[in-house]
This record gives structure tokens, sequence and C-alpha cells, in this order.
């Protein structure tokens, strides 16, 4: 039996915890998980490890290496075979608690294996969090346009495209992708967007490059027009080559989803960048997709108006 | 009858192929580290600050005041030496027995003397011929007899030309009687390639690597599209660029050739400098910061022609490099900032144990001479014919180089990364240009790399850069 030292301490953290490992991941008995970790997450590996095993669960804690997701992707698939064994077939998942974003393809994970990642120690009741989330997709299913704020006075205007209006998104994890945590989101597929967004919160590139990260001390801004980029901006020139590179040559300017995490304080808005399908560059880069982030201002719009 | 007098061990000092770095680092426990590079043992170093400060100034009593243990470490990996010895002499001797040593032999093939494109700073004169199934055949038996050859434990052969792909069948014919005399005898037998890529398939890079041996192999990409395609022009006309790029990136995507090791090569001169960070990007975009895959950054250097026009001079080229490299890291490109090995012998001129053989059945010493008007005739050394069985091929032009280092006749004598680049290349030093590696200019930048890859952070981020 689990000490009560290891469980987290408070109520609302150890709902959460058992929320990601029985809800998310949907664990079982018998089932197998490996937990990677950053320094500085032991308290809360420790709390996933003593749930998991009190649920009979076979679990393996693994340091991260964020200077090599392929490293680290081979460290899992270690990790599980030594956790398999000679036994019988279970249900395998791997929990990161690492802050850089990682990505299923890049880390090379087998596409039947289930992922969460939770790059902040976000431990909320996870009632309280779908609690803002019904309040969100409430607000937000009735407006024609959303207009989304973030740093330096940065405007973008989300209208619906082709008819799609945002949706929930709340479920399980599910194979082949690293589902982060919380879970829990508003999903909006290909909406239109006009205007500019600043990301200071977190860029993902499913490329096993080192720019992935926060973006706090290097903002990346984004124009966009009719959901496409029409321009880019970054102080460092590293990061803005590649972007750069990746809209003019790539086509990698077309805005696939917005993302609005209903997190306590300002909501996290998040666009996902996909090569154009119509034109892409080449078939060795039509899968390149970068996400921006930043803590925004969601305010649903009741009446169209103007793109800033 | 008195004691015999115990000799004090010398004082050791700083190794003359020692390189000290001027930046300080902290580890994750935020210690304080610093670094040196040994070339004689090729091993990155971490040092304290009083280690650090001994090494760079060479100071009798800062190295006392190191410890018997640290100073054994040192010692260990040459980076501190016994003053009697003479380095040089050490290097050299050193050199000489790795090109001595025939129980590894090294063929370089030519299957074709044609190429399929047009480079404007390639010094090779291409040709088309017929294929000589008698000439191929005598190449073939000499292969062989290495195998056979009881003191020879490994082959290695390289398929160079021209371009080697427009001889694929050659390369079928004679890898499949190569890798079965391999067997036969119970021999290493691999294969490499130096290939401008644009007539890869993912068939031919799946087949050439499971049936033919294939372990590693070097195409090159001149720059993003526009200027690859314009600089490295198919006769045809034809761009290879995006068919080449998507050949690798499948075959890498889909694990079709997972033990082969893909150099990409970039040749850099004045006319594509501006555009390497653009192919930087665009490697990354396309999927080919992959673990198969190391970039190879290469300035142009003459191959008996005259590229004075667009050559870039070395230490320009070396400090452009260091921000290429720096790109490239972020992009997680992989490459190795220092080398990692010392230099068995510089190339295959330097080795009886290396030889080049052209579709004609000529035997060179060096790989800048066939093909190369002049050079194509003078440079023979035998013929494949003449030589009787598993023979060591006769010396060539260069075999005598380190009789030349080693007595101080060369740039070479005198420069620390010696160990690790052996020359580079003995011919163009003979014919006056220079032909040092970037490393020899820009290693303080490339440890810092290296630093970074192990951890550290640097305590003044903005130094270095």
């Amino acid at each position: 039996m689990p000490s009560a030292q290891i469980l987290a301490p408070d109520p609302a953290e150890r709902l959460a915890v058992r929320s990601a490992l029985f809800d998310r991941l949907r664990l079982a008995a018998g089932d197998r998980l490996v937990v990677v970790l950053d320094r500085g997450r032991a308290a809360e590996a420790a709390w996933l490890a003593a749930t998991a095993r009190a649920g009979g669960i076979a679990v393996r804690l693994l340091a991260g290496d964020a200077r090599s997701p392929v490293r680290t992707g081979r460290r899992v698939l270690g990790a599980l075979a030594d956790l398999r064994g000679d036994g019988p077939p279970a249900r395998e998942a791997v929990f990161f608690l690492c802050a850089e974003p990682l990505d299923h393809a890049v880390l090379r994970l087998p596409a039947t294996l289930v992922a969460v990642q939770l790059p902040v120690p976000d431990w909320e009741d996870p009632a309280l969090r779908a609690g803002r989330l019904a309040h969100l997709r409430q607000l937000t299913a009735a407006a024609p346009a959303v207009l989304v704020a973030t740093g330096g006075g940065a405007e973008l205007r989300l209208r619906p495209a082709d008819g799609r209006p945002p949706r929930v998104e709340d479920g399980p994890a599910e194979a082949g992708r690293v589902r982060q945590l919380p879970a829990g989101h508003l999903h909006w597929p290909a909406a239109q967007a006009d205007g500019e967004f600043v990301a200071d919160g977190l860029i993902a590139i499913n490329r096993p490059t080192r720019l992935g990260g926060s973006l706090h001390e290097r903002p990346v801004s984004v124009r966009l027009a009719a959901g496409r980029v029409t321009a880019l901006g970054c102080a460092d020139p590293v990061l803005l080559g590649l972007l750069e590179r990746a809209v003019s040559v790539h086509r990698l300017d077309r805005l696939a989803a917005v993302r609005c995490r209903p997190t306590a304080g300002r909501p996290q808005v998040t666009l996902r960048l996909v090569v154009d399908p119509d034109r892409p560059y080449s078939t060795a880069s039509a899968g390149l997709r970068i996400s921006l982030g930043a803590a925004a201002s969601w305010t649903p719009e009741p009446e169209h108006r103007e793109a800033p | 009858m008195s004691a015999p007098m115990v000799q004090p061990p010398p004082a050791l000092v700083p190794s003359r192929y020692l390189l000290v770095g001027d930046r300080a680092y902290r580890d994750s426990d935020g210690s304080e580290a610093w670094f040196g590079y040994a070339t004689r043992s090729a091993t990155l170093i971490r040092l304290d600050r009083a280690g650090a400060h001994a090494l760079r100034s060479g100071d009798p009593a800062a190295l006392a005041g190191l410890g018997p243990e640290e100073r054994r470490r040192l010692a260990r990996l040459h980076a501190l030496v016994d003053p009697a010895e003479d380095e040089l002499a050490a290097v050299t001797d050193g050199l000489r027995e790795g090109s001595a040593h025939g129980a590894t032999r090294s063929v370089t093939i030519m299957p074709t003397s044609y190429c399929n494109m047009a480079c404007s700073y390639c010094g090779q004169e291409h040709v088309k011929a017929a294929h000589d199934r008698q000439r191929a055949d005598r190449t073939a038996r000499r292969v062989e007899a290495m195998l056979a050859d009881p003191a020879v434990d490994a082959v290695t052969v390289t398929w160079f030309g021209g371009e080697p792909l427009l001889a694929l069948r050659v390369i079928r014919e004679l890898s499949a009687r190569f890798t079965a005399a391999a067997a036969l005898h119970g021999k290493t037998y691999t294969a490499r390639m130096a290939t401008n890529g644009s007539l890869l398939t993912t068939r031919t890079l799946a087949e050439l690597h499971d049936d033919c041996a294939l372990a590693e192999m070097e195409l090159t990409i001149d720059g993003p599209e526009e200027v690859h395609d314009r600089r490295r022009l198919t006769r045809n006309g034809r761009g290879s660029f995006r068919r080449t790029v998507a050949v690798l990136a499948r075959t890498l995507d889909e694990g079709l050739a997972p033990g082969l090791r893909i150099g990409i090569r970039v040749n850099i001169d004045r006319d594509n400098e501006d555009s390497v960070t653009g192919l930087l990007n665009d490697l990354a975009c396309l999927g080919l910061a992959h673990p198969q895959v190391t970039l190879h950054l290469i300035a142009v250097h003459s191959w008996g022609n005259d590229v004075s026009e667009v050559e870039l001079a070395a230490r320009a080229y070396a400090a452009r490099e260091a921000d290429w490299l720096r790109t490239a890291e972020a992009l997680g490109l992989h490459f190795g900032p220092l080398p990692a090995a010392t230099v068995r012998t510089t190339c295959t001129a330097t080795t009886r144990s290396g030889e080049i053989i052209d579709t004609a059945g000529r035997v060179y010493s060096c790989s800048e001479h066939p093909l190369v008007p002049g050079a194509r005739d003078s440079g023979v050394v035998a013929e494949v014919a003449e030589l009787a069985g598993s023979a060591r091929r006769p010396a060539g032009a260069f075999d005598d180089w380190y009789d030349q280092v080693g007595d101080g006749g060369a740039q070479c004598s005198r420069c620390p990364i010696l160990p690790v680049c052996g020359g580079s290349c003995p011919k163009l030093w003979r014919e006056g240009h220079l032909p040092c590696p970037s490393v020899k200019f820009n290693w303080a930048q490339r440890m810092d790399l290296a630093v970074r890859r192990r951890g550290y952070t640097p305590l003044d981020p903005a130094a270095g850069r």
C-alpha cells in the first residue's frame, strides 16, 4: 500500500491525478505506465506512481532528456519492454511530466501507444475546469466572432469557417499523439482569422529541433489574413529563420485550428499552423506542423465588425 | 653498497596538442567548469578554474598545484606530457603505423567516369565509355583476392565517380561477388558511396543497403532548391533537389535502410554562402534532422581547377561556419562539433592499403587524380592487371607525407590539430593551397557547441557569439 505521504497532499490534486490516470489514460489493473519527468517534478511523479500502483498498474519512472527526444523515446520503449517481460497483453501508456513540447512522431513512439503530457504542475480539481470549459463553450457558441487579444495590443478576430463551429474536446487520450493535460479545451477547426497574434507561451514544432518550448523571452508575432499567415516577427533570428522558411518555402501558412484552454486566469490560446494540403512544397515537409500559444483574452463579439 | 639513486618523475608540461577554452560554464549542479580539447586523444576534457589556468599558462607552480590524481588523468589523456617527449615524432609515428596497417584495406572503385551533372566548381572531366566486362572482372578479382588474404580482416569499397549510380548494374554485379567472397572467407565487407543523389529512389537505396552492404553514403546538396539546382544542374537541364530530399525523407521516415549512415555534404563558396542558413532550415522542415543523417559543411577548394574566383578564405569561411553550426544545432541537425577520433591515416594517398581503381583499370593513390586532366595520366601508380593478387599498391606521390611533416618541412609540423587532421590533403599543400579544415580556426566555437551539448551552460551566455 502506498504511504499517505506520497499521494498528493491536496484533495483536489488527488482527484486530478486519479482523473489523469483513469479517465484520460483509461488505465486499469494489470496495465503498464512509464512516467518521464523533468528535474523538479519528482513529487508529482511519486504521486502518480503511488496512485497507479495502488490501482494495480505496473509503473516505471524515467528522467527525460530535453536535448534528445529520440533518446527519450528509445528509453520509454525500453522501460515498457522491461515492464512487459513475458506478461500478457495490456494497455500501455506514457505520462510526460516535461515542460518541452513533445511530439509522438519526433519521439518515434509507436502509433498504438497512448501518451499524455502535463507541461507544468497544474493539478486542478477536474470539476472546476469542466465548469469553466462549459462556460467558455456557451459564450462562444452563440457568438458570430471571437476577439483574441494578446500582448502588445495585438488582436485577432476569429469567425467560423465552412460552418464549422468550435467544439469541446474533453475525452480520453487517443493513441498516436501526445495529449496535453489538463484535458478539456475548445477546439475551433479551420477558423477564419484576421489580425495579429503575439505568441509568448509555448511553441511546438513536430521536428526534433531545439527551438520548441517557452516563447517568454522571444515572442513570435503572426499576422493573418483570411486564415493565412502573411507576416512573422521574432527577436530570435534562428527561430524567425525557421518560421519564415517554413511559411515562404514549405507553405506552412494555413491556420488549421485554434485551441482555447480554460486555464484559471487568462485562457491559453494556441494557433495550429499546417502546410496547405492543396499546394505542399514537398511530400517530405507536407506533415510539418507548428503550434504557437499565448495567454490571451477570449471575447465573444455579438456583431460582426471589420477585421482589426 | 649505496642504494640506487631514484630519479624524481619529470614535471609534466602541457601538450603542444592541447587546446584550452577561455569560457567558464556551469554544470547541472551549479559547479563551475572549464574545458580543454586534447587532440592526441581527441578528447574533450573538463577542468576546474585552476586546471584551465595551469594548462593555458604552463606555469610550473600552477601545474604542480593540480594534485597527483589530476596530473595522472591529464597525462592519460595526453593533455600533460613528459617535456622530453618528441610529440611530433610520436604523432607522425602513429600516423605511419596507421598507414602501414594492412589488415584493413580500402578500395575506391569508379564504376563509371561519366556524370549526369555539370557542377560549376568540379575539376573532373567526365567521359562516357562503354562498360568493359573484362576490366570490371579484373577489379573484382583484386578485391576478392584481398578478402581471401589471411592477413586482411576487412575490406571497404567506396563507390565513386563520375556518378556511380549511372552504373548501378555494375555495382550490383560487383557487390554480389564481394559479399559472397567476404562470407566465404569470414571477413568484414562494407561499402560506401559518394553520389550526387539525383538518381536515387527509395527502392535503390534499400537495395544498396540490404544487398550491396552499403553502410555509408555521402550526397551533395549545395543549397535550397533554387541554388542547388542552379549549381548542380543535370545535363538534361532538370533540377534534382526536390526529388532527392523526398527520397531521403521517405527512406528515413519508413525505416527502409535502418543501418545506413547518410552524409549531406554542402560545398560552400562565395556563390552559395548566403543561402546555407536557408538550406539548414529546409533540411529541418523536410525531416532530415535525423540520427542517421550527418551534416558536412565543406569549403570549395581547388580540384586541379581554378576556383580562386569563388573560393572563401579559410578564416572567413571558418567564422561563418561557426554560425551555421550553431543554427544547425538549434535545428536539431546532426554533426560532430569536434573530431571524436584521431586520424589513423590522412587519406587514400597516404596508405598503400588504400587505392583508387578507375574504369580503365588504372590504379591511383589519390582520389583527386582520376578524371582530372593531367593528373589522370601522371597520377597512375599501376594497372590493376599488373598487381599480383592482394599485394598492396606501389607507392604514390604522397606516401612520404609523414616524413615531410616529421622533418618539420610542412606547416602541419607546428599545428596543434595534426593528430585529428593528419594534414588534410598533401596534394593541396604541394600545390601551394591551404587545405586546413575549419576546426583549426573555429575550434573554440565548436568546443562551445560540444560543451553545451553535454548540458553545461555558459556563465556568460553572450560570450562566444
